[in-house]
């Protein structure tokens, strides 16, 4: 045999397949059907990490996803992953683990001089000690973070997949043990579609270790085949290694499913974990229990484990994790986990807390030659890395002193069985209502949220034979309630267990040789290191509600969630405060059920995938025409072009000048358009615009405004109008959704006999933007139709043929240049702007992007909405009274000019600023003050909103939102920056070029 | 002047294949944007004549001929698909049919670009991106559903009762959708 | 995460929805003939009940259309959903 500690038969391992693995850089075998923790064991490997706080050796304590201790570092480079449990961790040839928290290594480990400075580390230490002075916090974080911690975050990109699915079905059943298995296979009988999931690779639970008997048949039998039949029907999804993280409203239930993990350098195109979003009508919870440890002093070392764990251990793994076994428990059902392991050649202690035990047990005692010792209580462990004895003593009747005398026990195996706790962290995410039930001593489900089982263990339920018809009723019920009526016969005829669990009172700690506050370690929650002492603490110190009690002393807020630990610390802080555990109250459960990967919650939404890039019909050409882009939106926009050496002020300067000078074309293909038909087209627009619309002549356009109800301006564009009842609106890049839905609210919610339809075409039309003095003699060359100024002038649209393709040219102008906007179906996009290039070539045509756009239009004064505005200017802010009617009774926004704040004095208003130095461009968003001083704060009275040097002008130009601006015309204004220089700027109105508009006309 | 050349994001992608999965662009059609208040029955009787086929009244229905493929959109809203190169026609029916009654028709057929995806696998790709239940939606050909697939919004048209799906996408979204879909399809790829 | 039944197109995940708080606010029909107190009520107040309340919803990703829910929210439990210009429910613990 391989391994020390390996059975020579029995458990579900694959003894033919031989499995090599390192831990801590140490070549080891294990087989197939392992996992790391059952491998570790069977070399005899107990310590496996040093603890969080105190760096106190650990070992394996279960073998679930419940593990507080048995954390390591799986892997290595791009895939390491932290804090993997190596109770989860299936064997997988070439694996490599190590221990985490701990250095130079596990075996010697520095940090472990924390624990002998415990008494100085009490809870709320970190709290009381590094808060002063607050300056220094920076530097204490430093070392905190290095002194406490888990494993270590990879630090390249990871290479793996994670997919992520949406599923739908009638019912979800959580957990494969039997109860599981018959409610699913039930509800799949009478038709329903059913999802199966279980966190573990193999189905059938904590019975697949236990001697039970189902129908007559060895459970691990019965297992079998009812996997079988699941496996078969074709409604029916299983997913093992699949656990349910989350449970949110309408039943909608998220899981991990770990699809490559367990394969060794897998070259599969399988993802590695694919995390499922889940909805169903019905939802059964069979997620089992969790033994419950016992508070005792030193209850923490390598070799003290779960008393079911070390069951799991023997019977599906093969493995005995140790030979001189004591075993401490406060109820029956433990027993059986003795005659298991007897039965495997190890000689066992039972240490049993209570008082009595019945004649039933005493006989299984006496059968099997069990030693015990009623009334004790193991007071104290010894060992450093591992157990190596323990220390009993005899308990009074009362259990709060000792009568007898203490006696020392080698052991190289200590167990621990103190009840059950039903997993009931799903339930309550679900906002099921948990009560705490005296018999079993833990909290179970009591009022339960709609469409939705809490069936066996999970639910309180122990009785196997009893546990099973509620199962068989659960899924018989679920699936009716969802439509699925076919009878299904109860296959369930009759279940038994050697040895039931019954009860079992909780223990709030065991009495041992120090007193609990001083000296001794009994530890609630492993992996937090927290003890009896601190929840004392807690208490002493005013922190008794259990939320603060929580998170003073952390228990329960470790990776684990509090799985082993979360009730034993309520029942200490019920005997500390003298009431119910029930009235002391749980914390909030929260998802994730257990630690999930960062991967499986992004999916696919990473790298090119995060973030939808949309793209125009001109996008490739602006690609190899070297353009630098910029997001607007989701939207690529070309910022420049740069020429080789070109920085990028040089490139804008020359883009400006050639579109002043000659001609220069924008994709304008982003900006929003919508198409309204209706006979109520007219009277709609008159509401939605701050400006008159009723006399818009057809084959015309207006410029509009849009103002929000609070009187603030949200957008503006131009819009067209195309037929007797048909426009043509634009609205900006970034707005063009929120103008749509805000058309359809008012449509839909206030209008609603107002006949019009709005439909989005913003994609529809490809927008060649061509401006400048020549643009009108580039236009002609590509089209027979007449472009005059006559017969199109400024402001009006017209429908013709360019390059052959029909066309919407509009004469409207952003630049304050003769501009022609024309518009033609995406797919001849790219072939116009081709052709308009080509043309273009003897009249210097230059490509320009969004800043010169943007310099172009400051120039002229136009204000960009969401740049010059944030939402809380007014068109009379803007200085853009002239487009605001004074006639129309009503429109969105007019009835907020009125309000008093909205009409006040002293609003910031929009003003040019030509910088005295003619020099300095100013930082957008640099701010004005009244008066500067040395430092912050100085009273500000306006911030900059655009900012540019103007190459038409030879000299910066900025606008800005001044307090009074409209009133302080040649005023001198002062801008401090960053650097502490201080910038002067005079007002002027914010039209710098072309003032009379002649060039646009023209 | 040569012919106008016509140009996408989607025309030159290649055909996409993996296990029980084909991906492919489809041509130019016309597609309109009609709306119209659903209970005008003369509205209805003109686009049956007009189109020989109703207007689908139903959720997620959709009717189709040879010549014309009526898609629904919402109660008061459908896309009518025809060939390219009968748009035209149709608009001008349908205005000179129309002129009293309050409708819209309106030009999308660039607005949207369509993407078919075909194959036994393509409920396990549809299923990566979308919330859709695509058991109680579109689990027969003629049935459609707006939603999202990824981060686009979407129309699917299920084209026939073995998985084909015609996924009409944004036009700025097209590359995303393609790009994402194959992506999505790694899985399957050989 | 709701399921949500949009009275045009069935039950849909609410990812494909958004919410825009609470209905049968109803714009003054005649807005300049409201004084500032019921000008600022109806832009500015809102109720907001630990209970049933009624608000706007539209299916962004699906049919486009405005609807209203009510919702208790308390439990989220979205009792119903109806059209835009029906009127307000009566709830049972309203």
């Amino acid at each position: 045999m391989i391994n020390r500690n390996r059975l020579f038969s029995g458990g579900l391992i694959d003894r033919n397949i031989l499995i090599k693995f390192k831990f801590n850089g140490k070549p080891l075998q294990g087989y197939q059907g392992d996992t790391l923790a059952s491998a570790l064991l069977a070399n005899d490997i107990h310590l496996v990490g040093r603890s969080f706080k105190y760096h106190r050796p650990r070992g394996i304590l279960t073998s679930g996803s419940e593990e507080p201790n048995a954390l390591v570092q799986l892997g290595k480079g791009a895939e390491t992953e932290p804090n993997a449990r190596a109770t989860e961790i299936e064997l997988y040839d070439g694996l490599e683990a190590s221990s985490q928290n701990c250095w130079p290594s596990v075996n010697h480990d520095i940090g472990a001089l924390n624990n002998l400075f415990s008494r100085i580390l009490p809870a709320g230490f970190y709290y009381k000690t590094f808060m002063w002075p607050p300056s220094m916090w920076m530097f204490y974080e430093y070392f905190i973070r290095r002194a406490a911690g888990l494993g270590e975050a990879p630090k390249e990109k990871n290479p793996s997949r994670y997919e992520q699915k949406f599923f739908y079905c009638d019912v979800t059943v959580v957990g494969a043990g039997v109860n599981g298995l018959t409610a699913a296979l039930t509800a799949a009988r009478a038709g329903a579609s059913v999802l199966l999931v279980d966190e573990k690779p193999e189905l059938g639970g904590y019975l697949l270790n236990a001697k039970s008997r189902i129908n007559n048949l060895d459970t691990k039998k019965w297992i079998k085949d009812t996997v079988k039949e699941l496996m078969a029907l074709e409604n029916v999804t299983v997913l093992n290694r699949t656990a349910a993280t989350g449970y949110y409203d309408y039943n909608y239930v998220t899981a991990l499913q770990k699809i490559t993990n367990h394969l060794p350098n897998s070259l599969s195109k399988q993802p590695r974990e694919r995390f499922w979003r889940i909805r169903s009508k019905e939802v059964i919870l069979a997620q089992g229990a969790f033994e419950r440890p016992l508070v005792f002093s030193g209850n923490d070392r390598p070799g003290i484990m779960m008393a079911s764990s070390a069951q799991t251990y023997v019977n599906q793994y093969g493995v005995l994790p140790g030979n001189a076994v004591t075993l401490f428990t406060n109820n029956d059902h433990a027993y059986s986990v003795a005659v298991d392991l007897i039965s495997k050649g190890a000689k066992v202690i039972i240490v049993d807390i209570r008082s009595n035990i019945s004649e039933k047990i005493r006989k299984l005692c006496e059968q099997n030659k069990i030693e015990t010792y009623i009334s004790h209580a193991v007071i104290k462990t010894d060992g450093s890395k591992k157990i190596s004895s323990i220390t009993v003593q005899e308990l009074s009747e009362d259990k709060q002193s000792f009568v007898g005398e203490a006696v020392t026990i080698g052991t190289d195996l200590l167990l621990m069985s103190g009840g059950w706790n039903p997993a009931v962290q799903l339930f309550s995410q679900s906002r099921g209502k948990l009560k705490y039930d005296d018999q079993i001593s833990s909290f179970i489900p009591d009022v339960l949220v709609d469409n939705q089982a809490v069936i066996g263990s999970n639910n309180g339920d122990f009785n196997l034979k009893q546990s099973l018809m509620s199962s068989y009723e659960a899924g018989l019920g679920a699936a009716h309630r969802t439509g699925n009526k076919q009878e299904v016969e109860n296959f369930i005829n009759d279940a038994n267990e050697p040895i039931e669990f019954i009860t079992a009172e909780v223990v709030p700690y065991v009495l041992g040789s120090k007193p609990v506050t001083h000296g001794s370690k009994h530890f609630i929650d492993f992996q937090n290191d927290v003890t009896a002492a601190d929840i004392f603490l807690a208490q002493r110190e005013g922190y008794v509600s259990v939320e603060h009690t929580k998170r003073y002393t952390t228990t329960g807020m470790a990776t684990d969630q509090g799985k082993t630990s979360n009730v034993n610390a309520l029942a200490l802080m019920s005997h500390i405060q003298q009431k119910p555990v029930g009235d002391v109250g749980h914390t909030t459960f929260r998802p994730p059920y257990v630690p999930q990967t960062f991967g499986a919650i992004a999916g696919r939404n990473v790298d090119q995938y995060f973030d939808p890039q949309r793209l125009t019909a001109i996008h490739e050409w602006h690609i190899d025409n070297g353009a630098v882009f910029e997001d607007v939106g989701q939207w690529k926009r070309p910022y420049f072009y740069p020429k080789k050496v070109e920085t990028m002020t040089e490139a804008v300067n020359r883009e400006c000048i050639a579109a002043r000078a000659s001609v220069g074309i924008l994709d304008a293909s982003t900006l929003g358009k919508i198409d309204i038909q209706g006979p109520d087209a007219a009277k709609f627009l008159n509401l939605i615009y701050t400006n008159a619309w009723s006399k818009l002549e057809i084959g015309a356009c207006r410029y509009g405004l849009m103002c929000n109800e609070h009187g603030m301006v949200f957008d503006d564009g131009v819009t067209t109008r195309l037929g007797e009842n048909h426009y043509h609106m634009t609205t900006t890049t970034g707005g063009a959704a929120r103008v749509m839905s805000w058309l359809e609210e008012f449509l839909q919610t206030e209008w609603l006999d107002m006949k019009v339809y709005c439909t989005s075409v913003t994609e529809q039309w490809t927008v060649l933007s061509i401006c400048g003095p020549n643009s009108r003699k580039l236009l002609a060359s590509l089209t027979e139709d007449d472009i005059s100024n006559e017969e199109l002038p400024y402001m009006r649209m017209k429908e013709a043929k360019v390059c052959g393709v029909d066309a919407r040219i509009f004469r409207i102008s952003f630049t304050g240049e003769l501009s022609f906007e024309i518009n033609v179906s995406a797919r001849y996009g790219r072939y116009v702007w081709d052709k308009v290039i080509e043309a273009g070539k003897k009249f210097n045509i230059t490509p320009y992007g969004t800043e010169t756009m943007h310099v172009l239009r400051a120039e002229k004064g136009f204000i960009i909405v969401g740049q010059d505005t944030d939402g809380s200017a007014t068109p009379s802010d803007l200085n853009m009274d002239w487009i605001v009617s004074k006639k129309k009774e009503d429109f969105l926004g007019k009835r907020s000019f009125l309000r008093p704040d909205t009409a006040k004095n002293g609003r910031k208003q929009l003003v040019g600023l030509l910088i005295n130095d003619k020099k300095t461009v100013v930082p957008e968003g640099s701010h004005i003050v009244e008066e500067v001083s040395k430092q912050p704060p100085m009273k500000m009275e306006g911030h900059i909103t655009s900012s540019y040097f103007s190459p038409t002008l030879g000299h910066p130009i900025a606008m800005a939102m001044l307090k009074n601006g409209k009133a302080r015309n040649g005023d001198l204004v002062k801008i401090p920056l960053m650097n502490g220089k201080v910038v002067e700027a005079t007002v002027t109105e914010n039209v710098f070029y072309d003032k009379a508009g002649a060039r646009q006309n023209d | 002047m040569t012919n106008p050349s016509v140009d996408s994001p989607l025309i030159k992608k290649d055909e996409f294949r993996a296990n029980g999965i084909t991906i492919v662009s489809t041509e130019f059609v016309g597609k309109l944007n009609f709306r119209c208040f659903s209970e005008n029955t003369l509205i209805l009787s003109k686009i049956k004549n007009i189109t020989g086929i109703n207007l689908p009244l139903n959720a997620g229905e959709v009717y189709g001929n040879n010549e014309f493929r009526i898609q629904w959109l919402g109660p008061n809203e459908w896309i009518i698909q025809c060939a390219n190169d009968e748009k035209l026609n149709l608009i001008n029916n349908i205005k000179s049919e129309l002129a009293q009654e309050h409708y819209s028709i309106t030009d999308v057929s660039d607005y949207y670009l369509t993407i078919r995806m075909s194959g036994k696998n393509s409920n396990e790709i549809l299923s990566k991106g979308t919330a859709l239940d695509l058991k109680s939606y579109i689990f027969n050909k003629d049935m459609c559903a707006q939603t999202y697939i990824a981060k686009a919004t979407v129309l699917i048209d299920r084209l026939s009762n073995e998985p084909m799906y015609d996924i009409s996408v944004r036009w700025s979204y097209a590359e995303y959708l393609w790009e994402w879909l194959v992506d999505a399809a790694y899985e399957f790829t050989e | 995460m709701f399921v949500i039944k949009c009275p045009y197109c069935g039950e849909r995940d609410q990812t494909e929805f958004s919410c825009h708080g609470e209905s049968h606010i109803a714009r003054p029909e005649n807005p300049n003939e409201v004084g500032d107190v019921e000008w600022g009520k109806y832009l500015f107040f809102r109720s907001n009940p630990k209970g049933m309340h009624y608000e706007r919803w539209t299916h962004d990703h699906g049919c486009r259309r405005w609807f209203n829910v009510q919702r208790h929210t308390v439990t989220d439990k979205i009792m119903q959903t109806y059209k835009m210009g029906q009127p307000k429910p009566k709830g049972i613990n309203d």
